[in-house]
């Protein structure tokens, strides 16, 4: 074959394969979107009401609010540019309104329409006609990968991929539909006890779970951690071999956990149980916030969080979990012109002088032996703070140290600690410099919230 | 005798004894007449009894029951009792408003003859011979359905009006059972047999239809088939039969009659519902009658029925009690204070007891529908409201006018509840009193049924409960002493079966634990296994004619036949252990080995065998007198026939090992083939593992490895330097730039994607990759372009962008796992949607360099002496450049950066071919495929549960082999 035919057929082979390859990935069915069936009437504080309806059947969101309201007997009351004036009861006014929120494909934010309703509902993920007050959003209605959290059918055998979801079954007392959970899932006793006699298998661990694994225990649902990428792919792979799998979102916030416990709850049907245990939540969160804010509790705190006692340590800047509680308590984060989890330099810690510092880690035990190793080993630059002279450095350790950092229903707890931490005042009692497995002991108000 | 013929004689055994076990009634014995006793309640008794006449044989047989039987003025008396009457007088009842509305229905003792293969009413004084008798509490023109010829039946959802679940068996077989049929369909209704004939109701279908069907019991083939428009999947009320109906009651609010043996007919022509209205003028009961303050409202509709009195007693969602007459006009009807859940009423010496949502515990009469007790028994209050649910209750006679009542309590909540109980109550007739003595709500979760056990070693009830661990078997008795009968049970969902007062028979919910045959001390006496056709979860019971046993799912109901196997608790043993898989191809080679001997040595009279097999085959790869294009032919279909024969085998060692479990090649081949066939829908277990989750990557690995050992021979060939890997571009760092990018600060590539896509991070890396090979080339082109400014340029920007990619992952926080995992290279998360492009891709790139190998030949020799050969060097070295580098991306893009395939493999080619590249790349294709399907083998089995890096796999299996390959042929060899 001469030059110029070979050449001519390299260039033929060529585009047939990227004719091949990217017919293949446009024919190949990816993962889409599943749409649940149906409308949700949001009352605000996570009570919302589920309509199974055949969205097909509807030519217009309205229509299906109508047939929905029929359904509940709530009576819908309509204004004559078609707003909605009352539902159920509650008129639109002050207080709140009524409006439809909508969330689209391949999207997890809520978008508003406004007044005539007469989109076709078929074209949105999810259609939720909530009462909200101005720049309120309605209630989580689909997953951190964008798929509806409605309209599911009872769940008996259900996969968690991570520790704190985990934590999230016992808690709204689905621990026993739990069939395999990741090799980090070893809290409460339970879990530990179902691995051990076999009723709960081990599906590989929180960052690499396997496929296969998790398949071989049948699953009905499968709940993976939107924080960990191999989950959100994960989850697209399941649904590719027809399993349901539902991806909460990264616990940033209480916000974001009270969402995941929500998400949880309606997935599987446990919906009332999950409302509990965010009722419980946010009540608890309510007298933390008071007592913290009260006059014993003193002026807000500098506070620094770090992850480990180094010269130059990996400390919270804002938008992490911890930062926001430290909002929430009255104190602020001397680290907060960074984002995220920040290798702060040395230098910045007498700059920053912090009045507490908390350290989170692994790597000691709760005694005084431990806690004056780590007190008086810190470097020249801690010592040079507010916090090391006035001896208010803290240390978060053993399973303590796994509560503050799994975003899940015991963020009640958490939330006492650190509130204790930041302001002991407030509570009336002396808080350990070093807190590890005892700390149920020190809890008042959460104590309920303990998982078995 | 032979095998064969003892496994005959064993299979017409089986059959002989499987029809004998259908066809005798119970106890039938040659010194005597078989009579039924049938109470008019689902609940019967065969007996034998000697009498010179129809009343006398009657008697006799009543008395040997402990019934007394007299016949005064024409009038059959039993126990007292001829015959009662349900209903009253007119007080305004209807569907929606509670009351009488004075109809009646009447039910009385009568005796029955079995003549020419039908039961007919006789007169106790009648003269005649009758081969079998019954004494029968029944309206007129209703005849038992037990039968001479199928002396076993099932006629309502726990065989009773009491809800006892208590079944007589006949058990004859020793062997171990076998699947006899199975039928398709979600089985959420208790299973109902009558006439040899099998009766099921079916969750809806495709189109919304929910279905009754009657299936032969003996050989699966269904009989007819009565289809409904439904409104959920969970058809869950169980019909009831009565006489020669089936009356099938809906969540839509139908209750249907139908025949039992001419079926629904032409149109639902045989169907009536209510009042007698055909099928299609038939109205529901509405759904909504009252509004309740408490507990939940399911929308279940009508509950299973019971059949009492010769009147149907059933409940509603809606909250009512009806009390039908057999053509289903209403006799009376009660409001209750809540919804109720499916569970069928008890009706038992005249009384009917039934719980609601609200937690209360109802007593009505049977009678005339007025309530005799309606207490409270069990509420919890989430948030604003309360809950409740009283189960299915238990009642047992406890004397002097009281009654033992066994129930569970829960908050009603169905599989979300959050508590739940047993509870034991005394019921005295006389003031309508009920007292607790007993109610513990911290023993577990249970379901809604206990099952009640009589016997002279226990009175009282049965009850399973899981305390989110393993379910135990409880019992408690009249006094309210708890027992726990035995523990570390599977997961049971669906209500136990009572067998012959002395067995307990409970089905795990999933088809995965065995189905229990239980003493009632709790020892397991034997096991038996869902169908494969059929596994799924279970919610229905067991219905035990004795060796022949039928259960359901949701995929379908099933028979089996024979006793069930001794019980082995479960093992994580699945498939045949690698090392037989290993020892099978050991074997089967030697074996080819020893015929290869065999023929040579004594068909040819070959010496040594062996030695002439090498002599020969070295000749034909070496031997001096072939040409040199000769050799080089001979060597190519070496390496492809060996490449091919070790392809196929590592494929299929890829396709048969997972982490769940080893499959022998046939296993996993034939779920392979299954689930192709089926087009990935619906698949089993075994066909998910090996069609989901192992062939993917198995075909990924495969083009990985071809396109990065080829991108890699290009490389070296090229560039001249051993040391050369398919990343010397950059290809690697500018894909990793890109990817982290996406993993770590969501980049979304200008908004064209959206966050979630599964493409987005292979298309940005490949993007990356490419952008960052641009780079090179400028920078090479504008340096001179020959190839060692491309090594040099590809080295410096490779630098440039890891050190982006190192700044990057500092600053990813809590993403720096997840980018990570991306850069150690994995094919964990490799779908069907991505394997197409991975495929064809790297497939027919790879294929372009054997276009050009003896250009690659040139070129490896200098580009001085190729341009002396005519080649355009610079050229053909860019073009081929640019192809490696297009290769590369393309690989690196879906499974991240695997290391050593792309430098490794062609060298071991080179070491055993020689540096010809017409043998170098195709063998580089056929060992780069290999490599990678090893080592991601290896990445998903090797350490349990957990994915390894599939680059470092690499790098640990290449070594020795390398290392090994180094020494041997180190001296001769200079890249």
């Amino acid at each position: 074959m001469d030059l110029e035919k070979r050449t001519l057929a390299s260039i033929a082979i060529v585009l047939a394969g990227v004719f091949l390859g990217v017919s293949a990935g446009i024919l190949a069915e990816s993962p889409s979107t599943d749409q649940a069936s149906g409308t949700v009437i949001d009352f605000g504080e996570y009570d919302t009401v589920w309509t199974d309806a055949d969205i097909g059947s509807f030519r217009t969101t309205l229509s299906l609010l109508e047939y929905a309201a029929d359904s509940n007997g709530y009576e819908l009351v309509l204004g004559e540019d078609g707003s909605i004036l009352s539902l159920a009861g509650i008129q639109s006014g002050d207080g709140g309104s009524w409006g439809l929120w909508v969330v689209y494909p391949g999207e997890t934010s809520w978008s508003r329409l406004q007044a005539p309703y007469d989109s076709d509902p078929s074209s949105y993920t999810i259609t939720s006609w909530a009462y909200r007050s101005e720049g309120e959003e309605p209630t989580v209605a689909v997953d951190y990968s964008g798929n509806p959290i409605y309209g599911y059918a009872q769940k008996y055998r259900i996969v968690s991929l991570s520790p704190t979801i985990t934590e999230i079954m016992v808690s709204v007392k689905a621990g026993n539909v739990l069939v395999g959970v990741d090799s980090y899932s070893y809290y409460p006793g339970s879990v530990m006890a179902g691995r051990e006699n076999g009723s709960i298998s081990v599906i590989g661990t929180y960052a690499s779970p396997s496929f296969e694994l998790i398949l071989g225990t049948n699953p009905d649902v499968v709940f993976c951690d939107g924080s960990q990428r191999s989950h959100v792919q994960m989850g697209s792979q399941l649904r590719g071999a027809n399993v349901d799998a539902v991806t909460v979102y990264p616990g940033e916030d209480t916000r974001s956990i009270l969402n995941n416990i929500f998400i949880i709850g309606q997935v599987i049907n446990y919906g009332l149980a999950a409302d509990e245990v965010i009722v419980e939540t946010n009540s608890i969160l309510d007298i933390l916030y008071e007592m913290t804010h009260s006059t014993s509790a003193g002026e807000p705190e500098r506070t620094m969080i770090a992850l480990d006692p180094d010269i130059s340590p990996w400390v919270s800047g804002d938008g992490t979990y911890l930062a926001n509680m430290l909002g929430m308590f009255n104190a602020s984060n001397v680290f907060g012109d960074w984002t995220g989890w920040v290798h702060i330099t040395s230098d910045r810690i007498p700059y920053a002088n912090p009045d507490r510092i908390i350290v989170i880690t692994q790597e000691y035990s709760a005694t005084q032996e431990e806690y004056d190793a780590l007190y008086w080993g810190l470097s020249a630059q801690w010592k040079d703070t507010d916090a090391w002279r006035n001896g208010d450095v803290y240390v978060i350790c053993e399973s303590a140290a796994d509560l503050v950092q799994r975003f899940g229903p015991r963020t009640a707890q958490a939330a006492e600690l650190l509130a204790m931490i930041l302001h002991p005042d407030a509570f009336g009692k002396e808080v350990p410099k070093i807190i590890g497995d005892g700390y149920e002991e020190l809890l008042e108000y959460s104590s309920d919230l303990s998982l078995t | 005798m032979n095998a064969k013929g003892s496994m005959i004689i064993a299979i017409a055994l089986l059959i002989v004894v499987s029809s004998l076990s259908f066809a005798a009634p119970a106890s039938e014995a040659d010194d005597g007449t078989s009579v039924l006793i049938d109470r008019g309640n689902g609940d019967t008794t065969w007996t034998v009894a000697d009498g010179s006449s129809v009343l006398e044989t009657v008697e006799s047989a009543a008395e040997g029951l402990g019934m007394e039987v007299s016949f005064q003025s024409g009038e059959l008396t039993v126990d007292g009792v001829s015959s009662v009457t349900v209903g009253g007088t007119n007080g305004g009842g209807s569907f929606t408003q509670e009351g009488s509305t004075g109809l009646t229905t009447e039910a009385s003792w009568r005796v029955f003859g079995w003549s020419s293969g039908s039961w007919v009413s006789i007169d106790p004084n009648d003269p005649g011979a009758y081969g079998s008798l019954a004494l029968a509490f029944l309206p007129e023109g209703v005849f038992p359905t037990e039968t001479p010829d199928h002396p076993n039946a099932w006629t309502m959802s726990r065989g009773d009006s009491a809800n006892t679940g208590s079944q007589d068996a006949t058990f004859s077989s020793n062997e171990n059972y076998s699947v006899v049929w199975t039928s398709k369909g979600t089985a959420h209704a208790n299973t109902l047999y009558a006439g040899g004939t099998v009766y099921q109701k079916f969750g809806i279908d495709r189109d919304g239809y929910a279905s009754v069907v009657a299936i032969d019991g003996s050989t699966g083939e269904t009989e007819w088939e009565f289809r409904f428009l439904s409104g959920s999947n969970y058809e869950s009320s169980t019909p009831l039969i009565v006489g020669d109906s089936i009356y099938v009651a809906t969540m839509t609010g139908y209750i249907y009659r139908i025949p039992l043996a001419e079926g629904p007919g032409e149109g639902n022509s045989n169907v009536t519902s209510f009042g007698g209205a055909g099928f299609s003028d038939a109205v529901p009961v509405d759904s909504v009658v009252a509004d309740f303050d408490v507990g939940t409202t399911y929308d279940s509709g009508f509950s299973s029925m019971v059949f009492y009195s010769g009147a149907i007693y059933v409940t509603h969602s809606n909250g009512m009690v009806y009390c039908f007459d057999l053509d289903l006009n209403l006799i009376w009807s009660k409001l209750l204070g809540a919804s109720t859940y499916l569970v069928a009423p008890t009706v038992y010496d005249g009384m009917v007891f039934t719980g609601a949502l609200d937690g209360h515990l109802y007593i009505i009469d049977a009678y005339d529908g007025s309530m005799l007790v309606d207490e409270k028994v069990y509420q919890v209050q989430y948030r604003d409201k309360l809950y409740g649910n009283v189960g299915q209750v238990a009642v047992q006679r406890a004397g002097d006018g009281t009654y033992a009542l066994f129930f569970t309590v829960s908050d009603g909540l169905g599989m979300s509840q959050g508590s739940s109980g047993l509870a034991v109550y005394e019921y005295a007739v006389s003031g309508n009193q009920i007292v607790q003595r007993f109610l513990s709500d911290d023993l577990g979760m249970f379901g809604r049924y206990v099952i009640p056990v009589d016997t002279e070693e226990y009175r009282g009830a049965y009850a399973v409960s899981s305390d989110g661990l393993t379910t135990s078997l409880l019992r408690v008795d009249r006094s309210g002493v708890l027992e726990t009968v035995t523990t570390g049970l599977a997961e049971i969902h669906s209500p136990m079966v009572l067998v012959n007062g002395e067995f307990l028979y409970a089905i795990s919910y999933s088809s995965a634990d065995p189905i229990y045959k239980l003493s009632l001390s709790g020892e397991i006496l034997g096991t038996a296994s869902c169908p494969s056709q059929v596994r799924n979860f279970n919610m229905i019971p067991l219905l035990v004619l004795g060796d022949t046993v039928f259960g359901g799912t949701d995929a379908g109901i099933y028979c089996l036949d024979g006793a069930f196997t001794p019980y082995v608790p479960p093992s994580s043993d699945r498939g045949a252990p690698v090392i037989l898989v290993i020892a099978g191809i050991v074997g089967a080679i030697i074996l080819v080995m020893a015929a290869v001997y065999a023929a040579l040595r004594f068909g040819k009279g070959v010496e040594k065998p062996f030695r002439f097999i090498r002599e020969r085959f070295v000749h034909y790869l070496y031997g001096e007198d072939y040409t040199h294009n000769t050799r080089n032919r001979h060597r190519l279909r070496f390496v492809v026939a060996v490449g091919a024969v070790v392809t196929f085998l590592s494929f299929t060692l890829c396709i048969c090992i997972g982490s769940t479990s080893v499959n022998n090649p046939v296993e996993a081949y034939s779920a392979l083939f299954s689930a192709i066939s089926k087009g990935g829908v619906g698949l089993d277990t075994l066909e998910t593992s090996v069609y989901m989750s192992r062939l993917p990557r198995t075909i990924a690995a495969l083009a990985v490895g071809i396109g990065l050992s080829v991108a890699g021979c290009i490389y070296q060939a090229i560039i001249r330097n051993p040391l050369v890997d398919p990343y010397i571009m950059g290809v690697s760092s500018g894909a990793g730039v890109a990817a982290i990018a996406v993993i770590a600060f969501d980049f979304t590539f200008f908004g064209l994607f959206s966050p979630h896509s599964i493409f987005i991070t292979a298309i940005t890396a490949c993007a990356g990759g490419l952008i960052a090979f641009a780079c090179t080339m400028l920078l090479a082109e504008k340096a001179g372009g020959s190839a060692i400014n491309y090594v040099l340029s590809g080295v410096v920007i490779g630098l440039a962008f890891s050190a982006v990619q190192t700044i990057m992952l500092t600053m990813s926080g809590n993403k720096l796992s997840n980018a990570l995992t991306w850069l150690y290279g994995s094919f964990a998360e490799v779908t069907w949607a991505q394997v197409g492009i991975i495929l064809f891709l790297s497939l027919f790139l790879s294929m372009v360099p054997l276009l050009w190998a003896k250009e690659l030949n040139l070129v490896l020799l200098g580009e001085d002496q190729a341009r002396q050969m005519g080649l355009n060097v610079r050229r053909f070295n860019r073009g081929m450049l640019v192809l490696a580098s297009v290769l590369t991306s393309v690989c690196v893009a879906f499974c991240g950066v695997i290391g050593f395939v792309g430098l490794v493999i062609p060298h071991l080619c080179r070491m055993l071919l020689g540096s010809d590249h017409r043998m170098v790349i195709p063998a580089s294709i056929c060992f780069g495929g290999v490599m990678l399907m090893l080592a991601d083998l290896l990445a998903r089995t090797g350490y349990y549960g957990m994915e390894l890096p599939v680059g470092a796999i690499t790098t640990v299996i290449g070594i020795p082999v390398f290392a090994y390959l180094l020494i041997k042929r180190g001296r001769m060899y200079d890249g």
